[in-house]
């Protein structure tokens, strides 16, 4: 679609407009030749374990067709080119995904839906182009494993012709890093994988001027931003979920290493990435509370002026879009936190079994999280709740642990952390002497917070590992590590909620037990 | 002396004194800068002395009439001029487009109805009742603690510590009174946290029922349809299709939905509700506890919430719940349900911009949405043609098009582009398009003819979006033709190569 210049442009009657067109090719020769001529992106070394994945680009000439519906030349007001970038994202979809034979959109393409979901003034717009961003993720992605070769094994397939915006090999033709930002615009945040503590920044930013300054555009864009960041964890997610299974299957460390989530780290220095991890300890903890002040005060505000009813009604809806936003930052808070313990415990598995020491002191993510928990003891427990995969709960429980603990204690367990279990940690609450030594280094809330998330992680594992034996063994062994903890303390000892709840479990599955026996 | 001479000389050289003053005149008359608003006065005064003029001479033609003739002449000029004046003002609004575009949407969650509640105390669930007498048992050892009232205590704070899941897992069956309680909690609580951890037990719940040999055999817990859309009316749905809800029974709470609650708009729970419709569809024995029917009126009652601006931000959730429940079909049940679900949506809206709405969002990753919106556009089609066919074929939708005049003044442009949406979506995965040429040729002369002899500078509303749109268009099926000319190419060569 070609729009015209000016009048003087436009064809006389019965003289056809004739855009130009290349020819397209069939199906199978457009891919030859696609391989062919799209050489200019840098392909990593191939391995044993990569295969490279065969999907078909968007022809050039689709490509223009379609891009020329975002051309803004002789279009009468800013309504129009809203619904015009809405009418690309649409035919974009039924030309890449909806199609017969699916084609991947090019770079452009993909530049230009992420640069309709910054510069959106509609909420329309953004919805539909994170969808398509989404959608696009799902049909193509960057990374995948082929399920069917069995024979084979498992085995990383690697889409190069699949245009992301963080990937480390993926650049213009001239090999640069390439950032998708405008010139035009000083609010968008160059979309990159490394720049995802600034763009988080930039949200907050905005969750502390919104308290003085409400604006329903600006709420729209931090929507907007809040997506984007969502869409790029999405992608290390799918990056990095991948690389783990094969992880799994074959033990090569290079997979891990070749990781979106372990370059982003790598280009990090250690101040900016403590600055993200706090930020996202934060969100995980707080946004509940949050959300609940902002409904209070709009209740008293909708108590104080009935008059103005529409006035409340978009407050209503600029709240709820905010409730959405804050869970779509909690995803993201919570998947990354669940990559960075998952490659820790990997890797922490890893080099036990290798036996060579070849841990990166930057990818000592979890060190940094301890530390920001120890300092920030109220973060502890709505931290460990978010964790939702129990091995991995635990391996954090222990890990935490250890490191708190008087180490001739924990000595055993340091050694093999990614195989020790919830009982070891409970045996050293046996001995009232280990108690009260343990006591001294370790906040008695912080004790009862990582036994009874201990216990819990231990019975959500209990399907899979562990049998009625050990089942009550581990209800004992809990009473009497509190019994032990409340000796040690006498009359200070103040038992938590959560605390008490996990010795009424343990209550309630005593009888069970003794049924079954 | 001799100086007065010389003065006197001078005088007697100097000029003339007329020609002195002329030369004074001159010189301030160059002095002088003229401005646009002296030139501008200049001009008024000439032409008033003009009409002053012709004021006088018609004066004198017009003496003998009488002056009351005058007057009404005056009066019906000026009469005159302002009906000119207001047509030439209509037809300047019509011109340019000034008309006012509607948008597209529609209130579907109007005020909230009252939720019922729902209280553990008034239930029996084994499991709660052993976690109670499990607290009693230890507050009566530690003196002090107090005793915990009833279950809906207890069992809120094992659902708000994540405790339920674990010690489901470790008896070895859920009862459905505790799930359902659990759905009470999370579809209609205002507790944020509560509806948070609702949720995710029941998810959980059902990745255990599914995954079965683990453990002992789970009770399998499903809320039925009614459940779900008791929930969706309690939010506020507002019904066009009272057939549809007819059978939402609101059982013993009945009496509390009579009055709203003057809150617009659904309850943010709508998100975790659409998170758990998406999650039940997740796990294959919820079909059991539904029939056909049951997921198409849940299908149709998701979709219709693509129109309502106020959720637009839950689009993605709302997207994940239709992807959930299109995988529902099995092939057979598709081929029936595509049509009913087609023949609902095609009247879900009187509003043409409301269809072409929901026609945009069917568009999943899932191949079924595809031959839905074709379904959908297939039947709008007929209609608008009149057509009593039950199965329209391309030719029926391409020479329809054959009839359209584009040099008419009155054409309506939003239907022109409605039509064409929905013959593009008919048209793109048709192949019998590709097979036969002179339909693919009659279309795409009408595409050219809307590109060409549409201006860009028409500003009649939707002129512009028709001519954009069919120029996009004819781009795409002239790539189209041009691969289907490739292909016969290809064909007939390997027909002539083994002959060689």
């Amino acid at each position: 679609m070609k729009r015209m210049r000016s009048k003087r442009e436009i064809p006389i009657k019965n003289t056809l407009y004739v855009p130009s067109c290349k020819r397209m090719t069939r199906i199978g020769a457009r891919h030859q030749k696609l391989l062919e001529t799209r050489s200019s992106y840098v392909k990593p070394s191939k391995s044993s374990l990569h295969v490279d994945g065969e999907v078909i680009g968007v022809e050039k000439s689709v490509e223009e067709n379609l891009l020329a519906i975002l051309d803004i030349s002789g279009v009468k007001d800013a309504e129009d080119i809203e619904d015009d970038k809405i009418n690309f994202i649409e035919a974009l979809h039924t030309v890449s995904i909806a199609s017969i034979v699916p084609n991947v959109p090019t770079m452009k393409l993909f530049k230009a839906i992420i640069q309709g979901l910054q510069g959106s003034q509609t909420m329309e717009l953004t919805m539909a182009s994170y969808q398509l961003l989404s959608d696009l993720n799902k049909v193509f992605p960057h990374v995948s494993i082929n399920a069917a070769a069995s024979d084979e094994g498992v085995r990383l397939i690697i889409n190069h012709k699949v245009w992301t915006p963080c990937a480390p090999d993926m650049g213009d033709i001239d090999g640069k890093r390439d950032h998708v930002q405008s010139s035009q615009d000083a609010d968008l945040v160059s979309i990159d994988i490394l720049n995802l503590p600034s763009l988080l920044q930039s949200i907050l930013a905005y969750f502390g001027e919104k308290k003085v300054n409400p604006c329903l555009q600006q709420s729209n864009k931090n929507l907007g931003r809040s997506l984007i960041f969502r869409y790029l964890i999405t992608l290390l997610w799918t990056d990095f979920d991948c690389r783990m299974k094969v992880f799994e299957a074959c033990r090569d460390e290079t997979l891990l290493q070749n990781s979106l989530l372990s370059y982003h780290l790598k280009g990090q220095d250690k101040k900016t990435y403590t600055d993200f991890v706090r930020n996202l300890l934060h969100i995980i903890a707080t946004t509940a509370k949050s959300s609940e002040d902002q409904m209070s005060t709009l209740d008293q505000n909708a108590e104080e002026s009935d008059t103005h009813g529409k006035n409340i009604d978009l407050k209503a809806a600029t709240l709820m879009k905010e409730f959405v936003c804050d869970n779509h930052l909690h995803f993201c808070a919570k998947t990354f936190i669940f990559m960075v313990i998952s490659l820790a415990r990997l890797r922490n598995a890893d080099q036990k079994t290798s036996g060579v020491e070849h841990y990166d002191e930057r990818l000592e993510c979890i060190g940094i999280i301890v530390d920001i928990l120890d300092y920030n003891k109220s973060m502890l427990e709505p931290f460990l709740e978010a964790i939702e995969t129990p091995m991995l709960k635990m391996y954090f429980i222990l890990h935490y642990f250890v490191k708190m603990a008087p180490k001739p204690i924990v000595k055993d367990m340091q050694v093999n952390l990614a195989t020790s279990s919830i009982q070891e940690m409970f045996n050293c609450f046996v001995d009232s002497k280990d108690v009260r030594s343990i006591c001294r280094c370790i906040d008695i809330d912080v004790l009862q917070t990582l036994l009874s998330h201990g216990f819990q992680t231990a019975l959500l594992m209990h399907g899979q590992l562990m049998g009625v034996d050990v089942l009550s063994k581990h209800c004992q062994l809990l009473r009497v590590a509190f019994e032990n903890l409340q000796l040690t303390r006498n009359k200070d000892f103040q038992l938590q909620t959560f605390a008490k709840n996990s010795l009424i479990i343990a209550e309630a599955l005593s009888p069970f037990i003794s049924c079954i026996n | 002396m001799a100086i007065d001479e010389d003065e006197d000389a001078w005088l007697r050289d100097s000029p003339p004194r007329k020609v002195e003053q002329e030369h004074a005149r001159n010189t301030r008359r160059q002095g002088k800068v003229f401005r646009l608003d002296d030139l501008l006065a200049d001009d008024v005064k000439e032409k008033n002395m003009k009409l002053e003029r012709e004021a006088k001479r018609s004066k004198v033609v017009n003496l003998d009439s009488s002056s009351s003739d005058e007057d009404g002449d005056e009066a019906a000029k000026k009469a005159q001029f302002a009906t000119l004046l207001q047509e030439c003002e209509n037809q300047v609004n019509a011109d340019n487009g000034t008309q006012e575009i509607l948008k597209w949407g529609e209130l579907i969650f109007g005020p909230q109805r009252k939720a019922p509640v729902m209280l553990m105390h008034n239930m029996e669930s084994s499991l709660i009742n052993r976690a109670l007498s499990a607290a009693r048992a230890l507050s009566s050892s530690s003196e002090g603690d107090p005793l915990p009232d009833d279950g809906e205590s207890i069992a809120l704070e094992l659902l708000l510590g994540n405790w339920l899941l674990p010690f489901v897992q470790s008896c070895g069956h859920i009862d459905s009174t505790l799930s359902k309680w659990a759905f009470y909690k999370m579809a209609y609580t205002r507790d944020k946290d509560v509806e948070r951890a609702a949720l995710k037990f029941l998810c959980s719940s059902f990745i255990l029922q599914a995954q079965g040999s683990s453990g002992p055999a789970y009770f399998a817990w499903f809320p039925c349809l009614n459940l779900i859309l008791e929930a969706v009316y309690i939010y506020g749905y507002a019904d066009t299709f009272p057939d549809l809800l007819l059978t939402t029974n609101c059982g013993e709470s009945d009496e509390e939905f009579v009055g709203t609650l003057g809150i617009d708009g659904p309850p943010r729970n709508l998100q975790s509700l659409l998170q758990f419709i998406t999650s039940c569809c997740e796990n294959r024995q919820w079909r059991k506890v539904l029939t056909i029917s049951d997921v198409e009126s849940l299908f149709f009652v998701v979709t219709r919430m693509w129109l309502d601006r106020h959720i637009l931000f839950l689009s993605s959730s709302v997207q994940e719940c239709m992807e959930a429940l299109i995988n529902q079909f099995s092939e057979d049940e598709w081929l029936t349900s595509c049509e009913r679900l087609a023949t609902l949506i095609s009247r879900l809206s009187k509003q043409k911009l409301n269809i072409l709405r929901v026609l945009r969002c069917l568009c999943g990753v899932h191949p079924r949405f595809q031959s839905l919106r074709k379904t959908i556009a297939i039947k709008l089609l007929l209609t608008i043609l009149n057509s009593k066919e039950s199965s329209s074929s391309v030719v029926d939708v391409v020479t329809s098009f054959s009839s359209v005049d584009l040099r008419r003044d009155e054409i309506d442009f939003f239907d022109l582009y409605y039509r064409i949406v929905l013959a593009d979506i008919c048209l793109c995965s048709d192949r019998s398009l590709s097979e036969r040429q002179y339909l693919l040729e009659a279309w795409l002369y009408f595409l050219k003819c809307c590109s060409v002899r549409i201006s860009s500078s028409d500003f009649r509303p939707y002129a512009t979006k028709v001519r954009n749109r069919a120029s996009y268009l004819w781009h795409n099926y002239v790539n189209c033709r041009q691969d289907q000319a490739q292909d016969q190419k290809i064909s007939e060569s390997s027909e002539c190569s083994p002959e060689e």
